[in-house]
């Protein structure tokens, strides 16, 4: 071969030669490339697959957590439900005890009037006043319960409001909250005085009936009457609208004794006869009386006692 | 008496290309990888044999390596040095293979220039990436195989620009100064010719003087000389 055509020869293949490694290296760097990417590619792809596995995770956590959710929120309707069925009774019981206290306050007003009024000697009389204190004691024991039942019950309602609105807010619980229903207030009871009574026997026997509930309107002779459960002997002079005690709680009036009427003055600070009986005597809050059993003064029939002494 | 060779013009021609080397350095250091160096080495290699290619070659990478605008080169300044010599041998090869023929600035046959200046980048890169990953992972104080590999492979991205530039300068570029130096040493003070032609050349005007009586005289311009 001449060497002219042998340094073609080496030219051609130099030139094949270098061609090649271009392409080779072009390729090399595309390959280098796409090794890179299949790489960040299964990076990609696992790092999606823990990130999904993390979402079922939390998916199903939520499924979970919103089937106990609606679980609780279904107790809840039913605790609600059952909530207004109780809330409903007391209501009715509410009702039904106003009524009957009504009723009973009816009564036992008519039943002051007719010890008031009735002769002392006759087996009515007996009955009433017995009765008169034990139907009274039984009232305000009743009508304690009640207070205390009601009260009870309100503290229970608004826990339970209080339960819902502290519950996240369902909003079709705490929108419909007018479909609760409100426990009834309870009836306030009637204002009653608080007097305080001294049975005073004349023999250093002092007993002290104090803060004694009487109704407004009710005189010192029910007061009386009630403090000493009907055990209270008295004439009924109905021509002055009075009467005469003549026996204390089973003490009774003797030739030299008598039972004696007090009122405490607060402005004087001392005990007082009043000019008028235990039927004239109203009693009111804070009032104090005084029962005691001594002689008299023969000229001037003054008591020889004052109370508590 | 064979003359002395002209260390002087040895120096001028290797400052000539050198300095060529680092201004075409410089002025193309934005573009990375795009270098001039190489079209040079060979060229000089092509015109004035090897040994000049070698020397302009060294220096060239030794002084880039020091006064390069990235910084100093530390231990890879040798690979780049060592690596730059195989452009000077590749010139030297080319002259040997394609000497006698006549180049052109615009000829096909330019284009063995630029495939081999193509394949000496090619080597060059692998030797220098080699080198870079051999001193990274010494210094780590643990080398592999994967870790030399990777170097090559993260090296990549910066060969293919230099494999296209070398052999887009050395077929445009090469032609026109190999034919510029040889122009300028044929209708010059300087011939170039092979080293028995030369032999023969001052052989037989020593035989021409000595018959004459006539002393010889280095400034002639004419004579050839032993590069």
């Amino acid at each position: 071969m001449s060497s002219k055509k042998s340094s073609t020869l080496y030219g051609i293949i130099a030139v094949l030669v270098a061609l090649l490694i271009i392409v080779a290296s072009v390729a090399g760097y595309y390959a280098a490339q796409y090794s890179q990417e299949l790489q960040a590619n299964h990076t990609y792809v696992s790092e999606l697959n823990s990130v999904s596995e993390a979402y079922s995770a939390a998916a199903s956590k939520y499924n979970s957590l919103a089937e106990q959710y609606n679980g609780s929120l279904s107790s809840l309707r039913e605790l609600a439900l059952l909530y207004n069925e109780s809330v409903g009774d007391f209501n009715t019981l509410t009702s039904t005890y106003e009524s009957l206290e009504s009723q009973y306050n009816a009564s036992l007003s008519l039943l002051v009037s007719a010890v008031s009024e009735l002769n002392t000697s006759t087996p009515a009389y007996q009955n009433a006043s017995t009765s008169l204190a034990s139907l009274w004691r039984s009232l305000s024991v009743l009508a304690l319960k009640y207070s205390t039942a009601a009260s009870q019950f309100a503290n229970i309602s608004a826990s339970f409001m209080g339960i819902l609105a502290s519950s996240g807010g369902n909003a079709s619980l705490l929108t419909n909250e007018s479909s609760f229903l409100r426990p009834a207030k309870p009836l306030l009871p009637t204002s009653l005085f608080h007097s305080s009574i001294l049975l005073d026997f004349g023999n250093g026997t002092n007993r002290w009936y104090n803060d004694t509930q009487v109704e407004p309107g009710w005189n010192l002779y029910i007061a009386t009457l009630l403090i000493t459960n009907g055990n209270l002997d008295a004439t009924w002079y109905p021509q002055y609208g009075e009467h005469y005690v003549t026996g204390v709680d089973g003490v009774q009036n003797s030739a030299t004794k008598y039972w004696f009427l007090w009122v405490y003055n607060e402005s004087s600070l001392s005990w007082q006869n009043p000019q008028v009986g235990a039927d004239q005597l109203p009693t009111f809050n804070g009032s104090i009386f005084a029962w005691t059993y001594c002689g008299e003064n023969p000229s001037t029939y003054i008591p020889e006692c004052i109370p508590g002494s | 008496m064979i003359p002395r060779p002209s260390n002087a013009k040895t120096v001028s021609i290797v400052a000539l290309f050198v300095s060529l080397i680092l201004a075409t350095d410089y002025g193309l250091a934005p573009i990375p990888n795009v270098k001039l160096v190489d079209t040079l080495v060979f060229a000089c290699a092509f015109v004035f044999g090897f040994r000049m290619g070698a020397y302009v070659a060294l220096a060239s990478e030794l002084i880039w390596g020091v006064i390069s605008p990235y910084g100093f080169g530390q231990y890879i300044i040798p690979f780049l040095a060592v690596g730059e010599l195989l452009y000077a041998f590749a010139g030297w090869g080319a002259s040997r293979i394609w000497n006698g023929e006549e180049i052109s600035t615009l000829s096909p046959r330019n284009t063995y220039f630029g495939a081999l200046l193509c394949i000496c980048a090619f080597i060059w890169d692998t030797e220098t990436n080699l080198a870079t990953g051999l001193l990274q992972l010494i210094a780590q104080g643990h080398i592999t195989l994967s870790g030399l590999m990777l170097f090559e492979g993260t090296g990549l991205i910066f060969m293919i620009p230099h494999e296209i530039t070398d052999l887009v300068f050395g077929s445009l570029l090469a032609p026109i100064v190999i034919l510029y130096f040889t122009r300028r040493l044929r209708g010059g003070a300087l011939t170039i010719s092979s080293k028995q032609e030369e032999k023969e050349t001052v052989v037989s005007r020593i035989s021409s003087e000595e018959g004459e009586g006539r002393v010889n005289d280095n400034t002639d311009p004419s004579r050839s000389i032993e590069l």
